[in-house]
């Protein structure tokens, strides 16, 4: 891990101007002090709670952010600064974006015509995704949920991009062709690209993952390698825990609760009320990431 | 009283029909998972099955009688996505508002906070507002649920919330459940009966 990764997040920070009452305007702060990286060759995973800001990050990385929201911090493309300029001539063609909603997918437009690329390379990846060649001449409110993530994906693929940003690129495809797509996207990192991938499907995406980020309530609890979801005591947040704990195939027990809202998040650690082994420490404070057996962990009893 | 469809036909393209001579029973009290590849007509099912589309053949009844036409379905609906299904203008308590008045142990049990039926529905994630569909078909009226792939967009602690109290609440009222998914794992998990839908 000592090359220069292709995409570097440093110290990020997302928040929105809500307006309360009458003139009040306040700030709330959605992603808070994020540093994340992806290397060439890389499937990074990102999951966590719904609602974490893991599709907020995807924006700010892209530049698509709502407009009333702000980001802070820094965000590097290949050691360059990724502002404006840049994304500019980069997105669409060297940072390609599955988003997370189908409704992205221009409804007036033909299917095919939505995945821009010379024709062959268009077929092929027609091909790869298993899409008939009629689907190509069809309009978005014809599609299945399944035809039209597959469209979307194959927008982003056609390309050869060297950074990829696949929001939730699975949901509503069976899961022979989820594994496909997995597949697709695992080749493209073989093939040089980063890959940054944001889902909640971890039993299928651990496969073919390298490292996974998970995030609660705007910051990143964890970062643990895919291989460390193999038992429980490899894992080292206790979030992380109840995640592994709460996956259908490893007992499908929850724990109660949900995450803080935005706006009433206090300094120290946020999973606290949900958390069976913190202690007065765990709210005093910011807590800071700390390696713990080549992870990174944001806990003071993480061991 | 159970769920039935017969024969039921339908095409969106009128050379090509998606849904040929479908046959489908629920019992009260089941809870059904139906697994099948993509774009094989399952959310077109469910829409048949609820009442929102009437099929070009075949009948769906409930008890023996055909789906009422006006007024509460007792065949209630849940859709993959949350935020497309919630009006956007309203507070969520009035969204909760428009099916039944749930009392507070309830929204206690689906996991819903006071604070968030002020709210508007662009300022809750996924998760929460699938708390409020899920809420809203559990009218007292309801007698059967069709659940359209319902927990993909929810991380898997929240799934598993979810899932928990839509088994208890369904089993103690004896509701039938109908479960799209892509899971095999989760149906299982969930499920009396699992149907594999083929082409």
């Amino acid at each position: 891990m000592d090359k220069m990764p292709i995409l570097n997040i440093d110290g990020l920070s997302v928040s929105f101007a809500a307006y309360g009452k009458g003139a009040g305007k306040k700030e709330l702060r959605v992603i808070s002090n994020l540093s994340i990286n992806a290397h060439e060759g890389e499937i990074l995973a990102v999951a966590g709670a719904s609602g974490s800001g893991k599709s907020l990050l995807a924006m700010a990385i892209l530049g698509i952010l709502p407009r009333n929201a702000k980001a802070e911090g820094a965000i590097s493309y290949k050691g360059k600064a990724l502002d404006e300029m840049l994304l500019r001539k980069l997105r669409g063609r060297e940072i390609a974006f599955v988003p997370q909603s189908v409704e992205y997918l221009d409804p007036m437009m033909r299917a095919g015509k939505q995945v821009s690329g010379d024709k062959s390379a268009v077929e092929k990846v027609f091909e790869r995704y298993r899409l008939d060649k009629s689907v190509s001449g069809m309009f978005p409110f014809q599609l299945s949920g399944g035809m039209a993530r597959r469209i979307l994906c194959a927008t982003a693929v056609v390309g050869g991009a060297n950074l990829i940003i696949a929001d939730e690129p699975t949901p509503g495809m069976s899961k022979e062709l989820a594994t496909r797509a997995m597949k697709h996207f695992r080749d493209l990192a073989n093939e040089g690209a980063a890959v940054m991938l944001i889902t909640h499907d971890l039993s299928l995406a651990l496969g073919y993952t390298d490292r996974v980020a998970i995030f609660y309530a705007g910051t990143t609890a964890e970062i643990a390698f895919a291989s460390d979801f193999e038992c429980e005591d490899k894992l080292r947040h206790p979030y992380t825990k109840a995640l592994w704990r709460a996956m259908p195939e490893n007992g499908f027990s929850p724990i109660p609760g949900s995450q803080p809202l935005a706006g009433k998040l206090h300094q120290g650690c946020l999973f606290e009320a949900r958390c069976d082994i913190k202690t007065k420490e765990c709210i005093r404070g910011a807590i800071k990431p700390r390696v713990v057996r080549g992870g990174e962990v944001c806990c003071l009893y993480a061991t | 009283m159970q769920l039935e469809a017969r024969g039921i036909k339908f095409g969106y393209d009128k050379s090509r029909l998606i849904l040929d001579d479908v046959l489908i029973t629920i019992k009260p009290g089941e809870r059904v998972g139906m697994i099948g590849p993509s774009g094989c007509g399952k959310s077109t099912l469910a829409l048949i099955l609820s009442g929102y589309i009437t099929p070009q053949g075949g009948d769906v009844f409930l008890g023996g009688k055909p789906l009422p036409k006006k007024g509460f379905c007792p065949v209630q609906l849940i859709h993959q996505n949350p935020e497309k299904s919630l009006n956007p203008r309203i507070k969520l308590k009035e969204s909760l508002g428009e099916a039944w008045s749930p009392p507070a142990e309830f929204l206690d049990k689906v996991g819903i906070t006071a604070q968030w039926l002020e709210r508007y529905p662009r300022e809750l994630s996924a998760g929460e507002l699938q708390r409020f569909c899920i809420a809203r078909v559990f009218a007292e009226q309801t007698r059967f649920i069709i659940a359209d792939e319902i927990s993909v967009m929810l991380d898997v602690i929240t799934q598993a919330q979810i899932w928990e109290f839509i088994i208890n609440e369904t089993r103690q009222r004896e509701i039938g459940l109908l479960a799209i998914t892509h899971s095999a794992e989760l149906a299982r998990k969930i499920c009396t009966r699992v149907i594999e839908y083929g082409q």
